[in-house]
């Protein structure tokens, strides 16, 4: 008994003097979990304030009959527990406070009552002999206090608005939360209400009414505001409050103001259509119709939660940091789910970085742990029995890793196991066993493994509970087309003398024909691809790519320039249309192509004028062939030239002809293309060259254009 | 009795408990007084421009501020009249009252519990810290005196502040620097060495390293004004024009193309050649401004004073088929006005384009009369789409060979044809300049005026005319309180890389309060009177000995100075990207010194361009240049808006997007790789080896030079041992290697220069390659 | 290593976050869990931590299939067979209700309506209406949620375009990709939060530009990464010729030992930061390497994204490389895909842009699906405004274009937390207004976020005196697509 009385005495003094430094920092910078305490404040302050009370009239009895042990011990025992719980409201109050959303001036009285009350209560402890003895000034000490302690309760009661105390950790904006919809709701109570308190209340109620109007109750939201009722039964549109509402954002007017919280599209419609049945606030939900708007509505509005409800619970507690950056490396990736969230994610990265012991170091975090994920990291089988260790883990991914799945079995631990990936490993039937016995595995997902189609239908059957994911299948009947064969090097289109072109598919297995005659490579016709195909000064390849249970590819139609004599100097002797001389005569000699569609860029274009330029290699040179690159869009009015002229000679004033192109003309529109137009001339050594390439004058009747003259663009001309 | 004693027993076992309690005592204040050092101290004095108008400007003025739409009820806190007035539902009630925090009805909203009437809204999430709140209630108590904010009060040259002499003040700069050291119990690094200080500063004002020779001259040099010597020397020489063009390009968003989606091409470069001329001329900044602004509008203006004008016209113009004419004419003039208003006034101006400025006293009226200065353009939103796109939509200006004989020889151009640039002309009747709804293009509403903004300094007819040729006399107005900050606060920022204002762009309520307003008007000043002299404003500053402090961190001073706000040492800063690659090629002899011209496309990974393109335009595909254009500075980088060059956007070059005054300064993986893989670089590395294995030095002294060239100091004997052994180490592995040496050998395209060692050379390569990686050589 | 490693990520991010976020919010990101002050960061800078989630996320990557073009909604997912009778007549003046056009259309006397030359059909529980072009999409019909009735303010292709990347169709603002690399860090810090892969399809063809990936205001840390298909996926990623891993560690060795020897001297933090950046591209250089290598395809692989997912640089390949990055943590994988610009030759360009992305977009769901990774990958499939209801130039019986309609028009989403079998809004029969249930490109962004975990309101940065977001000063989260 007397070791009691002195262990809560001593207890009260150490409190007392955590009281005081607490009195005397911020406490903000203390953990969380010790803060939490502060929460308990509302709760003890009223035992000190009640047993104060109770105090007086004890004193009293106990010195009208000093002799009384019992009495004496009452009250020392009451007096001793006032001052414990004055002491641990106290602390607690500080606490709270350094949650800092008080009002410092209230705040600093109410904490200094507070300490004082508990240090006097301490002092009238020591004094109580002194108290029960000395009549009038005991009585008066303890009125004292008791005078502080209103004191001190009634600031700490300004203080506190009824907020939510017992929530754990930072207060979450006011959420609109809607009552359970019951067909005896009204719709007022069941959707405008809880709108309306969320959105509108917080300016417009019974303290504070903005505008004069009141929305706290339907009673007193009917009488309106300043500005006139809030809404015309049956008309929406003639509504002041739909008219404010609708408002645009930046309108001073606008409701709710800007930087408050905004009403979705569906509360709008939902304020609209409960005036236009009359904004009736007895308006009963089950008197409405599945169909009717307002209805449909309320269900939608009314089942949209807020976000930060909507997450999952844990009653684990989290990691301490340093344990999780202990753990962190970029090789293993801790995360928590989110912000505040106890519980953790691990992901692995890097396969030539992986062992195994990385997953064991996690023991630290094995209760947090609810997500791993070693997705193509080369873990095996004994991997699997560390997993256990996780309690809580809710997912597991374990996609292409090298499990055969013998140790599925030790999962069985992880009793909370939901989900679980093997796509892409080699388990097999027996390996799933073992997984039946896990009650909360929801889903397993086995795409690219052992498993067939007709082990799934039996899992599936067998059980249900469990979602037995096969993925993608392909289907046998459905045959599909390769992909054209490409050039080795896919951007080189001028080729150096003497290179050959090799064809590729990335397709392993895959039969690529080609031809070099201009004719439709199939099946049948046209070689097989087997090493670089060689090149002359110009070459067509068409190839196709074939292979069993594939459909053959379309037809690639790829066209090569190889590099000819080189040309010293080349002049345009016609000037090109100026939207289309940027580069210069230069284009025709830089051996670099220019592109169907893109005439912007390496073409020279000509439509008042022919092309006709003039070139001068660096000697004679023997020459047999002039190639000109030319380009073919009818849609854009670019044509064949009528005619292609090719002059020469080793004289620059007496070149003859040597050469002459007719190209067939088009019937039809066709696609863009650039076609080269090999002109055979007299072989023979020259030095000095004259091309013409005349653009036709008069555009044939089937085109749009008919009677104009037509376009010639050129981007590049070789000698062989 | 026995009660007593049966206490004293207790109390005996307290003395324990009481020393536990004194030793957990004492931790917790430990652990509070570490958490005090975080939070901010609250002011003796508390100052509205400094302490009060931030709180305010931050957490309030966006719905009770200069904004007149966006105000809640009907109440400004900007003004003294506003905040002092009544109530209007209580006129009992003030909003402050002076002297007296617990009747001012904005204390009691700032600290109510009740949400609803809490201010900020919580839902703002702009809610006040207790410091903040705190400060508020003492200035409310100390008589809530209101200030003009500091950047709108015209700078007076104020009052050097006396210092120690011992600690060598070179010219007032330092005064007032040492003197906030002294005020903070800092003291300023000691001089720097001679060879960082060498490197720091021609980095700084021609943007090249210093040259071996350089180096030496230096060293010897022991007389007191060596140092002065040198800078004279570096701001002669030809490229600190280009230098200082960099920085000017970002913030005249200056590129090579139109910039919207089909990106045709366009030929500003003559515009870029004139502003590296001006600078080279040391133009002064007046004269600067004034033809950059309205160079149109001078009396005759000569071509010269018209392509100056390009400033104006380096905006993006679109080619996209099909948009509408005038909505994209107005996001040209809008480009312009919030250029001119960050680049010459540092206020956001664009902030009041769709309605009152939410912080700054400039209104949605202003901002349009600003906006009418611009407004006067014969132009069009949209001239023609791509195929038709010419490299300079009017109004433009031929320039032909002749000009450039005759006045413009600064101008590079390659070739006989004219080049077109475009420029700035007024049609003064061409239309009405109107307000716009939200900033919409098609919501006009009442005709504006040009003017500026008064609460800045009002707009005097009498004295200037009404066209941007007034505008540029009203920015050079001695009593303009911004113009020569702004222009002093950037080449300060350029060679601290902090301003003295931080927010470089924004002198306005929601910047950064200067760290040294003193200094910065004294500058400003100084420069003003100086007739705006931008060389001798230069010269001032890295002559100074606050310039030429060592970058030693003491613990003190990372502690107390992290960011170098109070310029205890010099900060390391890493070169710009275009600096960068200037730095490594001149080090290695393949720099083309050439300056101007038409800009040049040196080496890009494939497809950068390809991969973006509609297909369309004569810039679809990237043609590489060849031969010596591969070597030119940075600076001469074609930028093609839509795809800008890589490797410099990695290093946080400007995308030439739009304005931008201050470049951020990242660190990415990214930049590792281009640094280490780069073939311009690679090559670079390559070609320095070749050149110094055929001088034929000793190991040692090979090293040494290359060295020497690279981080443009000599080594210690310590890293000459390092090197030794890497150099080695690589020689025995390319001996080893042969193959991988001379594929290793065949980076770039620049001539190969035979030497015997291949092996040899390969790892005086290697070492090269790595020397470009050394932090120290990145940095200035 | 391993050790060191660790080290270096404390310093960048808390240089990081000191220098951009301030000392709040940069501590909460860390998770110092410790001091209550600084987790709920005095610092206003943004009232939501960075580099985590705020709440639970629904989803925790994005793929982001955007086809650049526009593809008109007429022929893909909004069925109108109202314009199939109407075919040839007059639009209603009262349905227009003066909607600004485009300078290609603005001249145009006439505005013959043009119904689909495709077939619709309903395909799974939720019956969406899904046109033949699109068979495989359909058969996914049920894992999709289609919105029918997102809207835009632009009419031009790269004022929308910038407008649905960045939140503001002018000015340099971060896209997407930058602001949740920005809030949500990164999963594998060897490979970049946000990726872009690009492509090009056979119809008539918009530009992209780097404006669309841009870090914007935020660190250049946050620009988007372009993977290319050429020799080098990662622009400089490749050693030097002549190099292999071990003479580049080598040299890294040698760096980092100099570099030490300079902090010593000099003591600045910012070169151990340096050093690790080093580091980190050094892991880089293996890191991407395991996943642009598209040799050990599976057979099924290739049959679900279709062959042309070998070829690199294909939409195909581009989704098979999105499903790789996506899985090895990237947070934001972009894909643009050209060619939908259909102005005329619709019929023919939209039967081909269908056959090339058609395949492709469904297999990446179905892969990921059978991963068990959709619920946790958002991907979204869509353009930047819709296209007009009537015809631009003169209405041929075999032929026919569209012009730009920003009124309305379809998207998709599927995984990530978003009502799978769904179709959202209604437009009218002309299928050229609203009815019910607008989508804003505002609400599009708002509502990502909020699957992301983030709320679109609190993630903010200050820049030039101004707090930006992505959604601006508008967004409404859409409840009810949200599963």
């Amino acid at each position: 008994m007397s070791r009691h009385f002195s262990l809560v005495s001593n207890t009260i003094i150490v409190l007392q003097v955590f009281m005081l430094i607490f009195g005397v920092f911020d406490l903000s910078a203390l953990p969380e979990w010790i803060l939490f305490g502060g929460k308990f404040h509302p709760l003890l302050l009223h035992l000190p304030v009640t047993m104060i009370l109770l105090l007086i009239p004890l004193a009293f009895m106990a010195n009208r009959d000093s002799q009384s042990q019992v009495l004496q011990s009452i009250f020392k025992y009451t007096l001793l527990y006032t001052t414990l719980f004055a002491t641990l409201a106290a602390i607690g109050g500080l606490l709270l406070a350094s949650s800092g959303d008080y009002a410092q001036d209230t705040l600093t009285v109410h904490k200094w009552l507070g300490i004082s009350l508990a240090l006097l209560t301490h002092l009238l402890l020591y004094a109580r002999e002194w108290i029960i003895a000395k009549k009038t000034t005991g009585q008066l000490a303890l009125l004292s206090s008791a005078v502080i302690m209103i004191a001190g309760s009634h600031f700490g009661g300004s203080l506190t608005h009824g907020e939510d105390f017992l929530a754990w950790g930072k207060e979450e904006e006011l959420a609109t939360s809607f009552p359970v919809l019951t067909d005896s709701t009204t719709v007022f109570d069941g959707a405008i209400q809880p709108v309306v308190a969320a959105k509108c209340a917080t300016c417009h109620n019974n303290k504070k009414m903005k505008g004069g109007l009141d929305m706290s109750s339907f009673a007193a939201w009917q009488k309106g505001g300043k500005t006139g009722a809030s809404w015309v039964s049956g008309s929406p549109d003639s509504s002041l409050l739909m008219a404010r509402i609708l408002l645009a954002m930046d309108d001073k007017k606008h409701m709710p103001p800007s930087g408050k919280a905004q009403l979705t599209a569906n509360e709008i419609l939902l304020f609209r259509e409960w005036i236009r049945l009359g904004a009736d606030n007895q308006l009963a939900f089950h008197a409405l119709q599945d169909t009717d708007t307002l209805k449909q509505l309320i269900v939608q509005v009314a089942s949209t939660g807020t976000p930060a409800k909507q997450a999952k619970q844990y009653n684990f507690s989290g990691a301490s940091q340093s344990t999780i950056d202990g753990l962190n490396t970029p090789f293993r990736r801790i995360l928590p789910l989110a912000y505040n969230s106890p519980a953790l994610g691990v992901k692995f990265f890097l396969k030539e970085k992986f062992t195994p012991d990385m997953l064991d170091a996690c023991s630290a975090i094995k209760e947090q742990v609810v997500e791993v994920n070693l997705s193509n990291m080369p873990a095996d089988d004994k991997l699997l029995n560390t997993m256990g260790m996780f309690k809580n883990l809710e997912k597991l991914n374990l996609n292409g890793t090298s499990i055969t799945g013998k140790t599925l079995g030790t999962l069985a631990d992880c009793k909370h196991l939901e989900q679980l990936s093997l796509a892409g490993t080699a388990v097999d039937m027996n390996a799933l066993q073992p997984l039946t016995a896990i009650s909360s595995l929801k889903k397993v997902f086995l795409w690219n493994t052992k498993i067939t189609d007709q082990d799934i239908v039996a899992l599936q059957k067998q059980y249900p509970q469990i979602s037995w994911d096969l993925g993608y299948v392909p289907d046998k009947n459905e045959l599909l087309k390769l992909t054209p064969p490409y050039p080795a090097n896919r951007d080189k289109r001028i080729l150096e003398p003497g290179e050959p072109v090799t064809l590729k598919h990335p397709l392993p297995g895959v039969k690529i024909r080609y031809t070099l005659d201009g004719s439709n490579p199939d099946t049948t016709n046209g070689k097989v691809f087997e090493g670089p195909i060689p090149a002359k000064g110009l070459t067509r390849i068409l190839s196709v790519a074939t292979a069993s249970g594939w459909i053959s590819s379309n037809i690639s139609d790829q066209t090569f320039f190889m590099k000819g004599i080189k040309v010293d100097s080349v002049s345009l002797l016609n000037p090109p249309d100026p939207k289309y001389r940027k580069f210069g005569s230069n284009a025709l000699i830089d051996e670099i192509k220019g592109e169907a569609g893109n005439f912007g860029m390496n073409w020279l274009g000509f439509k008042d004028q022919t092309f006709k330029a003039a070139f001068h290699l660096n000697g004679t040179k023997a020459i047999t062939q002039v190639l000109l690159s030319l380009a073919d869009n009818t849609g854009s009015y670019i044509f064949p030239p009528t005619q292609i002229v090719v002059k020469a000679g080793n004289d620059r004033n007496q070149l003859k002809v040597i050469g002459k192109l007719s190209p067939e003309m088009p019937k039809s529109d066709r696609s863009n293309a650039v076609i080269p137009y090999l002109v055979d001339i007299i072989p023979g050594n020259y030095r000095y060259f004259e091309i013409e390439a005349v653009n036709i004058q008069k555009l044939p009747s089937w085109h749009r254009g008919k009677g104009e003259k037509g376009w010639v663009f050129v981007d590049e001309v070789f000698f062989y | 009795m026995n009660l007593q004693s049966e206490n004293r027993k207790g109390a005996f076992k307290i003395y324990g408990l009481v020393g536990l309690i004194v030793v957990l005592g004492a931790v917790s204040f430990i652990l509070m007084a570490k958490d005090d050092n975080t939070g901010e101290k609250i002011p003796e004095l508390v100052d509205f421009n400094f302490h009060v108008r931030p709180i305010l400007s931050d957490r309030c003025f966006k719905c009770h501020g200069p904004d007149a739409n966006k105000r809640e009820a009907n109440l400004r806190l900007d003004t003294e009249e506003g905040a002092f007035a009544a109530l209007k539902d209580n006129p009992g009630e003030h909003v402050i009252v002076p002297g007296d925090p617990l009747n001012s009805a904005m204390y009691a909203r700032l600290v109510s519990t009740d949400t609803s009437e809490l201010m900020p809204p919580p839902s703002s999430n702009l809610a006040l810290t207790k410091t903040e709140i705190e400060i508020i209630r003492k200035w409310i108590e100390q008589g809530a005196k209101y200030k003009k904010h500091w950047s709108f009060i015209a700078p007076q040259r104020p009052t050097v502040p006396k210092v120690d002499e011992d600690l060598k003040p070179q010219n007032p700069i330092d005064n007032f620097i040492l003197a906030k050291l002294e005020e903070v119990g800092l003291d300023p690094n000691p001089a720097a060495s001679k060879e960082a200080l060498l490197k720091r500063v021609s980095m700084d004002i021609t943007g090249l390293p210093p040259t071996i020779e350089q180096q030496e001259r230096f060293l010897k040099d022991e007389s007191p004004k060596a140092f002065e010597k040198i800078v004279d020397e570096l701001l002669a020489n030809k490229h600190y024009g280009e230098k200082m063009a960099v920085q000017w390009m970002d913030l005249a968003r200056y590129a090579d193309s139109h910039g919207y989606q089909d990106d045709g091409y366009r030929t500003m470069w003559p515009w870029r050649d004139w502003v590296i001329h001006a600078f080279n001329s040391n133009y002064s900044f007046a004269k600067f401004l004034t033809w950059q602004l309205a160079g149109d509008l001078l009396p005759n203006p000569n071509k010269e004073q018209l392509l100056a004008t390009g400033f104006n016209r380096n905006h993006k113009i679109t080619q996209e088929g099909g948009v509408i004419d005038e909505e994209y004419r107005i996001e040209y003039v809008t480009d312009r006005t919030n250029t001119v208003g960050k680049a010459f006034m540092a206020i956001t101006l664009e902030c009041s384009k769709c309605h009152d400025h939410k912080y700054d006293p400039v209104s949605q009226k202003d901002y349009y009369s600003m906006f009418a200065f611009f407004d006067k353009v014969p132009e069009k939103g949209l001239v023609g789409d791509i195929g038709l796109a010419s490299p300079g939509d009017p109004p433009n200006m031929r320039i032909s060979t002749a000009d450039i004989q005759q006045m413009m020889q600064f101008i590079n151009k390659k070739d006989t044809a004219d080049v077109v640039v475009m420029v700035m002309k007024d049609s003064v009747n061409i239309r009405p300049t109107r307000l716009l709804r939200r900033g919409n293009y098609d919501q006009p509403a009442d005709t504006v005026e040009m003017a500026t903004p008064a609460s800045i300094l009002p707009f005097n007819t009498s004295k200037y005319p009404k066209n941007r040729l007034g505008l540029a006399q009203w920015m050079l107005d001695p009593s303009n309180p911004l113009t020569a900050r702004v222009f002093v606060n950037r080449i300060w920022n350029e060679l601290f890389g902090r301003g003295l204002v931080k927010t470089v762009g924004d002198f306005g309520m929601q910047g950064e309060l200067p760290t040294h307003p003193e200094l910065l008007d004294w500058l400003a000043v100084e420069f003003r009177e100086s007739g705006w002299d931008i060389k001798k404003l230069i010269r001032l500053i890295v002559t100074s000995s606050t310039y030429r402090q060592s970058t030693v961190r003491s613990t003190q001073k990372m502690q107390q100075d992290p960011d170098n706000k109070f310029y205890s040492y010099f900060p390391r800063l890493r070169l710009t990207a275009e600096l960068q690659r200037d730095l490594l090629l001149s080090a290695s002899g393949i720099l083309n010194p050439e300056i101007g011209g038409p800009s040049v496309k040196p080496y890009q990974p494939k497809g950068v361009w390809e991969s973006t393109t509609s297909g369309r335009g004569e810039l679809a595909r990237y043609i590489q240049d060849k031969g010596d254009k591969l070597y030119r500075r940075g600076l001469y980088n074609f930028i093609k808006r839509t795809a800008p060059p890589p490797a410099l956007l990695i290093m946080d070059a400007s995308t030439r997007d739009q304005c931008e005054v201050t470049r951020s300064r990242t660190n990415t993986p990214l930049q590792a790789l281009v640094l280490m893989n780069d073939p311009q670089l690679l090559e670079a590395a390559r070609v320095l080896a070749q050149r110094t294995v055929n001088m034929n030095l000793n190991e040692a002294a090979m090293l040494q030079r290359v060295f020497k060239l690279v981080v443009c100091r000599n080594p210690t004997e310590k890293e000459i041992k390092m090197l030794t052994s890497y150099f080695q180490q690589q020689k025995a592995r390319f001996e080893k290697e042969k193959n991988n040496a001379e594929k290793f050998l065949k980076a770039g395209e620049f001539e190969q220069i035979s030497t015997k060692d291949v092996a040899g050379t390969a790892a005086l390569m290697q070492v090269n390659q790595m020397l470009f990686n050394l932090d120290e050589t990145t940095v200035k | 290593m391993e050790n060191q490693e660790k080290q270096f990520r404390l310093n960048i991010t808390r240089k990081h976050f000191l220098t951009k976020a301030g000392l709040g919010i940069g501590s909460a990101a860390l998770g110092s869990m410790l001091f209550k002050d600084q987790l709920f960061g005095s610092d206003v800078q943004s009232s939501m931590p960075l580099g985590l989630a705020q709440f639970a996320p629904k989803a925790k990557r994005i793929i982001y299939l955007f086809q650049n073009g526009a593809p008109s909604q007429l022929e893909t997912f909004d069925h109108k067979p109202l314009l199939n009778k109407m075919h040839g007549e007059e639009l209603p003046a009262s349905i227009r209700m003066g909607q600004r056009l485009t300078g290609m259309t603005a001249n145009q006397e006439k505005f013959p309506l043009v119904g689909s030359s495709f077939g619709f059909a309903q395909h799974g529980q939720s019956g969406a209406w899904i046109s033949e072009l699109f068979p495989n999409m359909a058969s996914i019909a049920d894992d999709l949620c289609i919105i029918k009735t997102m809207n835009t303010e632009a009419i031009n292709h790269d004022p929308a375009l910038t407008f649905f990347q960045t939140g503001a169709q002018q000015g340099n603002r971060p896209s997407m990709g930058a602001w949740m690399s920005y809030g949500l860090g990164s999963e594998n810090s060897n490979l970049p939060s946000f990726c872009v892969l690009l492509s090009r399809g056979r119809g008539n063809g918009q530009g992209v530009y780097s404006k669309l990936w841009t870090n914007g205001f935020l660190d250049s840390l946050h620009q988007g990464v372009v993977f290319s298909s050429g020799e080098d996926p990662v622009l400089y990623l490749n050693n030097p010729e002549g190099h292999d891993r071990q003479s580049r560690r080598d040299m890294l060795d040698q760096l980092s030992k100099f570099n030490a020897e300079a902090f010593e001297n000099v003591g600045d933090p910012e070169i151990n930061a340096r050093i690790q950046q080093y580091e980190m591209s050094y892991r880089m250089q293996s890191a991407v390497p395991e996943l642009t290598d598209l040799s050990k395809e599976s057979d099924n692989t290739i049959k679900m994204y279709g062959p042309d997912c070998l070829v690199p640089g294909t939409y195909a390949a581009n989704c098979l490389l999105a499903r790789k990055l996506s899985e090895s943590g990237v947070r934001f994988v972009q894909l643009y895909h050209q060619g939908w610009d259909t102005h005329g030759n619709l019929a023919n360009d939209m039967r081909m842009q269908a056959e090339d992305v058609d395949r492709a977009s469904a297999g990446l769901i179905k892969d990921l699906k059978q991963r068990g990774l959709l619920d946790e990958t958002l991907v979204i499939w869509g353009g930047e405004f819709g296209r007009t209801n009537y015809c631009q130039g003169k209405i041929d019986p075999v032929n026919y274009g569209r012009d730009h309609h920003p009124k309305c028009f379809s998207i998709w989403m599927a995984g990530g937390g978003v009502k799978p079998g769904m179709v959202y809004g209604e437009t009218d029969e002309f299928g050229y207004n609203i009815v019910k249930d607008p989508v804003s490109v505002h609400d599009f962004h708002a509502t990502v976020l909020h699957l992301m975990g983030i709320n679109h309101e609190q993630l903010t940065y200050r820049h030039l005196g101004r707090r930006y977001r992505l959604t601006d000063i508008a967004g409404q989260v859409v409840n009810s697509i949200i599963a």
